[in-house]
């Protein structure tokens, strides 16, 4: 963290600018960051051509700041592309540089998503790529470059497989993978735009997902060394065919076992809780959260988890369907939930958007988990309905009671242009102690949204994993500001297609310091600090504790 | 949405023809109809008709029409007879020859119209329907009928644009804008019927009828505040109109006013139970034909669920599944809401009946979207079989189906048709279809 940065910012929340409404401007071209998404066909014949394509923001470097990796669909879906993903790296200031070519992970064919993770426990992000088709595994080498794993190490699913989440939920060390597959690609099935056979209001669109087969998502355990083996039926996951589109691997329950959320298309979503025995249950119905408050099955696009009503608990959103609203399940304990969308003000915004990536972040470090929703049509021709294909992103601002209000009109310049995005990720890309965000879009220009300082301090944790997994990934944290709790989960692949900032952001509102933070390792160790000066980043080793000199 | 054209103005209109001498009435029609018998008999089968005895009147135009085969208004009104008594089939006949003698009458095409329309013969209807609009192009009874037809053949758009050529001659139009707004509601745009029903809510403040309908959009537009401003006035002007209590209740609650949502429904209840009545709901806000207090009931259990009110809103649930055992949303509701409240057996039972109608719901959206978009038949009737498999009561599904046998003359259909004539929003269409395939 640049201290007299972090001076002025103080300043900023002293001069009582805490309430302000963070704002996002478009990074300019010149800064070195130019990528352009293709995916397929322009009037989106297939449906496979509208799911778009994510992004990951990771420290490939190990130099302190995030870099850029942009997933690339290709002109037509089975055919040979030579893969155009792009690795753009952070050279501070804003200023990016392409070095897909040195790194070498170009990709090739379909690509949609990315998870971004340590999964050698080497200290080096490796990444995790879905595509339509097998996936791949780039292990990070720490000089710059990636090798391409063989057969993903035994995960490269060849099913069309959409996000992958992160998490140990074995806690063994080790960080396995959730991947989830959309469809079950029957081509003989697939009718085509043009074909007359599927409408969308009356105008012809591509046909599915709905009369199109679902498929089995695949739970990948890491064995270490590389490889990971195929846990899906052992887990109790094999029989479960649903069109998932995201995953979130979340505590629901507070039992320190990671349980797995997924976001499914016009299916029911699922709630798998993890029993801790390497099998889940089925809690979808159950629990509350599979379908809306009405019994309706929605559009699962993207999901996210955080304590948005700041009572301990970890709450989900998914984002859904144009003319259907978002939903927001609020976490009553005991794997109960309630659809709490209208109550949290977050219903009436959404009909008139169909969204994707989203995520809980604290925004505007005040506190409280704010949210915001990308969004996008899947029919270039519902613009003659009146529904249009590019559609503007929201910022939810949290009153701090669990209610939301759509400050999106005053969220500046990136906020206000319509994009047909997909895929995006948050984190602080010039460690300015604002969030920024990275979005990407369907058959056009991905764009970064440079964040303005919204006056507030911040803590910002980098955890290290010893007996965990390196990244810490699924630690709890726990953080006391001016006497209230805040709780987080170390977790990257909030939204749809994408990995984000892996350090866990707190916003300290006016308070120059936190009192107490604790930490509930994966693995069960347990750390608590005290008198934590606001806006800077720690880095917590898990043996070593705060800010070791030792690597 | 009915077609049917009013058959007593029709009637009107031929027995005002047959009765007096007219310039749209044939001079042989005239001497033919000279005789002070056939007069009277002419009069008294008028008077069946207004009575709603169509039947008995159908049986002395007969024996007029025996007597003056080239009376033209006489033949239009057996015709009519015909279409009042449910006999789609003699009608167009009847209407055809009425049509032969008196080709430039534009009240005879109407009621041909109409017959075919009966038949299930849409295309054909609405050729005729056209034409007649094509005689006289400001001529309101004939756009309407016209709009109508097409709003019901899935053509909305087309509807609209006759409409609005219509009220550019005639702003005035009766009925008019209403159908409008219904043809743009059918076709997507909200919007656009929303302003259609402004204009008309301007020009008529007093209809509360408009009002409500406004009122309703505003809340399927998702603007609560504004749908509940013309709900409440729809409500001044006529303060038992038990719809638009029911949406004044859902739009404060989705406008944040739980309380007062909650209150409006309540008295939505209170009402319709102090009247004794079943009042249907609209066909867009209940396709399964609930009435209002179903839906009504439903939407106070799930407020007071939101609420956190779970032993309050429990009897209300229970309510609506004693009443409408299929339905998905308070059946899943009741579910949660006895998860709850601590009544985990209970709630597994209903979860496990809704997974069950969910299911069954899917394979009837799928056949039904195969069987009316796709026209792939055969997956169709597979899909909706196995749906009934699942909830052997889902009246929908039984009326895809029997349509898809009727298409094909298979006589199953007939049962299919039967079971779905209990729902009262599929009624008329499956008495029609039966009729059809006894007429076959």
């Amino acid at each position: 963290m640049n201290l007299r940065r972090a001076t002025w910012i103080a300043l900023l929340g002293l001069a009582g600018a805490a309430n302000a409404t963070p704002r996002w401007s478009p990074l300019a071209a010149e800064h070195g960051f130019a990528f352009s998404n293709r995916s397929g066909a322009a009037d989106k014949s297939i449906i496979l051509e509208s799911t778009g394509s994510g992004v990951a923001l990771l420290d490939y470097d190990g130099d302190g700041d995030l870099d850029l990796y942009l997933l690339h669909g290709a002109a037509q879906l089975g055919a040979a592309a030579p893969g155009a993903n792009a690795l753009f790296r952070n050279d501070g200031a804003m200023r990016f540089t392409d070095v897909t070519e040195v790194a070498g992970v170009r990709g090739g064919g379909w690509s949609c998503g990315a998870a971004a993770a340590d999964f050698d426990n080497d200290g080096h992000t490796d990444l995790y790529v879905t595509r339509f088709g097998a996936n791949l595994l780039y292990r990070n080498r720490g000089d710059g470059r990636f090798e391409a794993v063989p057969a993903a190490g035994g995960a490269d699913d060849p099913g069309m497989s959409l996000s992958a989440a992160v998490a140990d939920f074995d806690r063994d060390g080790w960080l396995d993978l959730y991947v989830c597959n959309y469809l079950t690609w029957e081509p003989q099935q697939v009718r085509r735009l043009g074909d007359r056979y599927c409408f969308y209001r009356g105008v012809e669109v591509y046909c599915g997902p709905d009369g199109l087969r679902g498929a089995v998502s695949r739970l990948y355990r890491n064995l270490g060394g590389g490889r990971f083996e195929d846990r899906t039926e052992a887990a109790g996951l094999a029989g479960i065919e649903v069109k998932a589109m995201s995953a979130q691997w979340t505590d629901l329950d507070g039992d320190r076992w990671p349980d797995l959320y997924v976001a499914s298309d016009s299916t029911a979503n699922l709630l798998l809780r993890n029993q801790g025995d390497g099998r889940f249950a089925d809690h979808s119905l159950l629990s509350g959260t599979a379908v809306s408050a009405a019994g309706a099955e929605q559009s699962g696009m993207g999901s996210s988890s955080g304590d948005a009503d700041g009572d301990g608990d970890f709450d989900l959103f998914v984002t859904n369907f144009h003319n259907d609203s978002n939903t927001l399940y609020r976490n009553l304990g005991a794997l109960l939930f309630a659809d709490a969308t209208g109550a949290a003000g977050l219903a009436l915004p959404s009909y008139e958007r169909l969204s994707w990536s989203n995520a809980f972040v604290d925004l505007d470090a005040d506190g409280d988990l704010d949210l915001y929703v990308v969004s996008g049509h899947v029919y270039p021709q519902a613009e003659r309905l009146g529904e249009p294909y590019a559609q503007r992103p929201q910022l939810f601002v949290n009153r701090g009671d669990g209610r939301f209000e759509d400050h999106s009109d005053d969220a500046g310049p990136a906020f206000r242009r319509p994009h047909p995005s997909r895929g995006a990720a948050w984190g602080d890309l010039d460690q300015d102690g604002a969030i920024d965000l990275v979005v990407n879009t369907v058959d056009g220009p991905a764009e970064i949204w440079r964040g303005e300082p919204a006056g507030n301090h911040f803590l910002a944790i980098r955890l290290r994993g010893r007996r965990s997994n390196r990244d810490g990934l699924g630690a709890l944290l726990r953080l006391r500001v001016g006497g209230t709790w805040q709780v987080r989960e170390a977790r990257r692949s909030d939204g749809y297609l994408s990995s984000n900032d892996p350090r866990v952001r707190f916003g300290l509102g006016r308070s120059s310091s936190a009192e107490e933070l604790q930490i509930h390792w994966p693995s069960g160790t347990e750390q608590t600090f005290h008198d934590l000066p606001a806006d800077q980043e720690l880095l917590i080793d898990e043996e070593l504790g705060l800010n070791p000199s030792a690597p | 949405m009915s077609v049917r054209i009013s058959a007593s103005l029709s009637l009107a209109a031929a027995l005002a023809a047959a009765a007096a001498p007219s310039p749209l009435a044939p001079a042989a029609t005239q001497s033919a109809m000279a005789s002070d018998d056939s007069q009277a008999r002419f009069q008294r089968a008028q008077e069946l008709m207004a009575a709603g005895r169509a039947q008995d009147a159908a049986a002395l135009l007969e024996e007029l029409v025996q007597a003056h085969p080239e009376a033209a208004p006489l033949r239009f009104a057996l015709g009519q007879a015909y279409l009042s008594s449910g006999e789609p089939r003699r009608a167009e006949a009847e209407l055809r020859r009425a049509l032969a003698l008196q080709p430039d009458y534009a009240p005879i095409r109407l009621a041909l119209s109409q017959s075919l329309s009966e038949l299930g013969r849409q295309s054909e209807a609405i050729e005729i329907a056209r034409a007649a609009v094509a005689e006289d192009p400001a001529a309101v009874v004939p756009a309407l009928q016209l709009a109508r037809l097409q709003i019901e053949a899935g053509q909305p758009q087309e509807a609209a644009a006759v409409l609005q050529a219509l009220l550019q001659a005639k702003p005035e139009a009766p009925g008019a804008r209403a159908l409008l707004a219904s043809a743009q509601t059918e076709a997507g745009d909200l919007r656009g019927a929303a302003e259609t029903l402004e204009q008309a809510v301007r020009r008529h403040p007093e209809a509360a009828g408009l009002q409500a309908n406004l009122g309703m959009l505003r809340y399927a537009l998702h603007q609560p505040d504004r749908a509940a401003e013309a709900l409440r006035r729809a409500l001044e002007l006529e303060p038992g109109r038990a719809i638009a209590r029911f949406y004044l209740g859902l739009s404060l609650a989705e406008s944040g006013d739980r309380a007062g949502g909650i209150a409006e429904l309540q008295s939505t209840i209170t009402e319709l139970e102090q009247r004794g009545a079943a009042e249907a709901a609209p066909r867009w806000l209940s396709p399964e034909g609930y009435p209002i207090a179903v839906a009504a009931r439903a939407a106070l259990g799930a407020l007071l669920i939101e609420s956190d009110r779970i032993e309050a809103a429990l009897p209300h649930l229970e309510w609506v599944l004693e009443r409408a055992p299929q339905h998905l949303a308070v059946r899943y509701q009741l579910g949660q809401a006895l998860l709850r409240g601590g009544r985990a057996t209970e709630a597994r039972a209903h979860l496990e009946i809704y997974q069950r109608l969910n299911q069954a719901r899917e394979l009837y959206e799928l056949g039904r979207q195969l069987a009316t978009e796709s026209g792939d038949l055969a997956r169709a009737e597979a899909a909706l079989r196995r749906a009934l498999e699942l909830a052997p009561d889902h009246a929908a599904a039984h009326f895809e189906l029997g349509r898809i046998l009727a298409a094909r003359r298979d006589a199953a259909a007939r049962r299919h048709l039967e079971l779905a004539r209990d729902n009262p929003a599929l009624r008329e269409a499956a008495e029609r279809l039966l009729r059809e395939l006894s007429g076959s």
